[in-house]
């Protein structure tokens, strides 16, 4: 008798409770543009993360005494970039665009509606990655103030100018590129290969760290600091690629799925083209190529991870990873000290990538007018970043300065650009500790 | 002292002693102040006169010397005569006067050790290319004609010390620069740092605070 009151009281409570949440359902429903608007912010978000992965990976692959520097100049140009962006690269990048070559609407957007202020956030995030992405190969020998100022101008015209020629507007017109068919989902050019560009033109324009190469041109290795950095900095920004790639949908879409698998099997594929090459050359299998090869994946997949079938993604990575680790090796024998190998792996594997969504192009395979279109908008990438950041660091250069002087790099810039020692009790090996700081700072 | 201290004293020295002496015992007395007593403090200019009126055969009033060379300390920058090193070198070069100081700062004394530190930590042939790349950057570094002399003499193994009886920091800091990049040249960046590194320890262990704080300065 007491149990079968027991069994009536539950069956009362899970109709009430059942009711109840059906009553829920039914008047708070949320809308189509609110779930999108979630998934948008969620996958800003996971974009937003892959600053951490910048910072931690860039730190890594640097000297100890350089490594508050390389963090400092991934956490501030995302402040500043987020700043600029908002103010003037959004409104160049997505506004009404009636000639095709440039937006003019939406500068310091405000009073719009909820989903212009998901697509700016969503937006900003991608600036920053491009913006981020010089910093890394410019490590250990650039001005801070230089780096920020150099920062500021690809996030507020460098990148907007390409994105509105490659994306077009988010509301009126569109981008003579992009009209075109050029096909470029997330970004391999428009964020990858353009902010890779840029890196090559500060890289020159810099020159090398001092000592770098002997008397006979020959590279010497500089090793970074911490290896699980760099390895923990290469997972994290796979995961933020999640967003990056999968947000690109800009809402909730059954395609999301998709494009992250091709994501995931392209970053794998990477570090496994990587390690064969390594290996076919006889190479050590050092942690920062297997990371910037799995690296090299995702950058490549970028813009094809919509439009491509799984088997594809996993060569577009594979072949991604070979093609930035022998680009790495190229650049490093003719005189480019990349510190981290962000020439090759954003903007080599980028252009790689750009290429593969149009060979691989679900649609239209093999089509050699798709081709032709992915072709024309890597060489205009590059022309227009190369050439505009070159200018840009040229005039750097010769005004403010752009490279630090050779105290400063025997000291590490830790010191000399911040005040501070990155790990003050562990100095054992080295020059400089708390006392130099405090002598200095009479 | 820094350099502009250094400056100061001297044209100061020059201008007190200059009613008092010949042109050629001025340059005697002149000489004598930057060898023995321009690192000495002060007082110590009571010395210097004592030392002065000896060697002229007590033909000055000590009390009158002293008492102008204390109030042209005391006047400023723009009265007193420009600096008399070009008249001092050339009366060196005329009368082949000793050129080296029997003295030297306590900066000069960490620094030498500091290069020498650096220099033996290269292999032969490393070093002397090193000392080349260095002989060829001190030419056009902005540093005293007397640092670049004693360090050429230095490196070339002429002498064995280097004398400086005062010396501005920064200069003393640049040129372990050049040496630091020097070596970061022909031995690489990380084999530079460590040998640095190795080179501050090891002055710096067991050795008083002053010491320490004068690498740090360096460095």
């Amino acid at each position: 008798m007491k149990r079968t009151f027991y069994n009536h009281a539950r069956l009362l409570l899970v109709i009430s409770a059942f009711s109840s949440s059906a009553a829920i359902a039914q008047t708070d429903l949320p809308s189509r543009e609110a779930i999108d608007v979630v998934w948008l912010a969620t996958a800003s978000a996971l974009v937003f993360l892959m600053q951490a992965g910048f910072a931690l990976l860039e730190s890594g692959m640097s000297r100890a005494k350089n490594a508050i520097n390389v963090v400092m100049k991934n956490y501030m140009d995302v402040c500043i970039g987020s700043i600029v962006f908002w103010a003037v690269g959004y409104g160049l990048m997505f506004g009404n665009n009636s000639s095709g070559w440039l937006g003019w609407s939406h500068f310091f957007l405000h009073q719009a509606a909820s989903w212009d202020y998901s697509y700016l956030l969503f937006q900003t995030m991608f600036a920053a990655t491009a913006a981020t992405i010089a910093s890394g190969a410019m490590a250990e020998r650039a001005r801070f103030g230089s780096y920020l100022l150099g920062a500021m101008v690809i996030t507020g015209v460098i990148y907007p100018v390409f994105g509105s020629w490659a994306w077009g507007s988010a509301y009126e017109g569109s981008g003579w590129l992009a009209a075109k068919g050029f096909i470029d989902f997330a970004g391999s050019s428009v964020v990858h290969s353009l902010g890779g560009w840029c890196a090559l033109a500060a890289v020159l324009v810099l020159g090398p760290r001092l000592g770098r190469y002997d008397r006979d041109g020959k590279a010497r290795e500089i090793p970074g600091h911490n290896l699980n950095y760099v390895a923990l900095g290469g997972l994290l920004l796979w995961f933020g690629w999640f967003g990056f790639n999968g947000g690109s949908t800009v809402g909730a879409d059954v395609s999301i799925g998709l494009i992250n698998l091709n994501t995931q099997l392209a970053a794998a594929a990477g570090a496994v083209g990587a390690c064969g090459v390594i290996l076919l050359l006889r190479r050590p299998l050092l942690v920062g190529s297997v990371v910037n090869g799995s690296l090299a994946g995702l950058v490549g997949i970028t813009a094809g991870c919509a439009s491509m079938e799984p088997v594809f993604a996993l060569v577009t990575g594979l072949s991604s990873g070979v093609v930035a680790f022998l680009a790495i090796e190229w650049f490093t024998r003719r005189g480019c000290d990349d510190v981290v190998g962000a020439i090759s792996v954003h903007g080599v594997a980028g252009a790689w990538g750009t290429l593969c969504a149009g060979i691989f192009y679900r649609e239209n395979m093999f089509d050699m007018d798709v081709i032709w279109v992915q072709l024309l908008g890597i060489a205009v990438c590059f022309i227009w970043s190369f050439g505009a950041a070159y200018c840009l660091y040229w005039v750097i250069h010769t005004t403010i300065g752009i490279r630090v002087e050779p105290l400063h790099e025997q000291r590490g810039l830790d010191i000399t650009e911040h005040f501070e020692i990155g790990y003050p009790e562990f100095v054992h090996g080295a020059a400089y500790s708390k006392n130099t700081l405090s002598e200095l700072g009479r | 002292m820094s350099q502009p201290e250094f400056m100061f004293k001297k044209r100061a020295v020059y201008t007190g002693l200059e009613s008092f002496l010949t042109n050629a015992q001025l340059m005697q007395a002149m000489v004598l102040w930057e060898n023995k007593y321009a690192n000495e403090p002060k007082f110590a200019m009571r010395k210097f006169v004592a030392d002065l009126c000896k060697r002229n055969g007590q033909t000055l009033a000590q009390a009158e010397v002293l008492g102008k060379l204390v109030r042209t300390m005391a006047l400023p920058e723009e009265k007193l005569l420009p600096d008399p090193s070009p008249e001092i070198e050339s009366y060196k070069k005329h009368y082949r006067v000793q050129a080296k100081v029997e003295r030297r700062s306590p900066e000069v004394e960490v620094f030498q050790l500091l290069l020498s530190g650096l220099l033996d930590g290269l292999r032969p042939s490393i070093r002397e290319s090193v000392i080349r790349y260095a002989i060829d950057g001190l030419h056009a570094m902005d540093i005293s004609t007397g640092l670049r002399r004693e360090l050429v003499f230095w490196l070339k193994g002429e002498s064995t010390i280097i004398y400086m009886p005062v010396v501005d920091v920064h200069q003393l800091r640049g040129t372990i620069n050049m040496f630091y990049v020097a070596i970061c040249e022909y031995i690489g960046p990380i084999k530079a740092d460590q040998l640095l590194a190795q080179e501050v320890r090891r002055l710096s262990d067991n050795k008083e605070e002053r010491v320490q704080s004068l690498i740090n300065k360096l460095i």
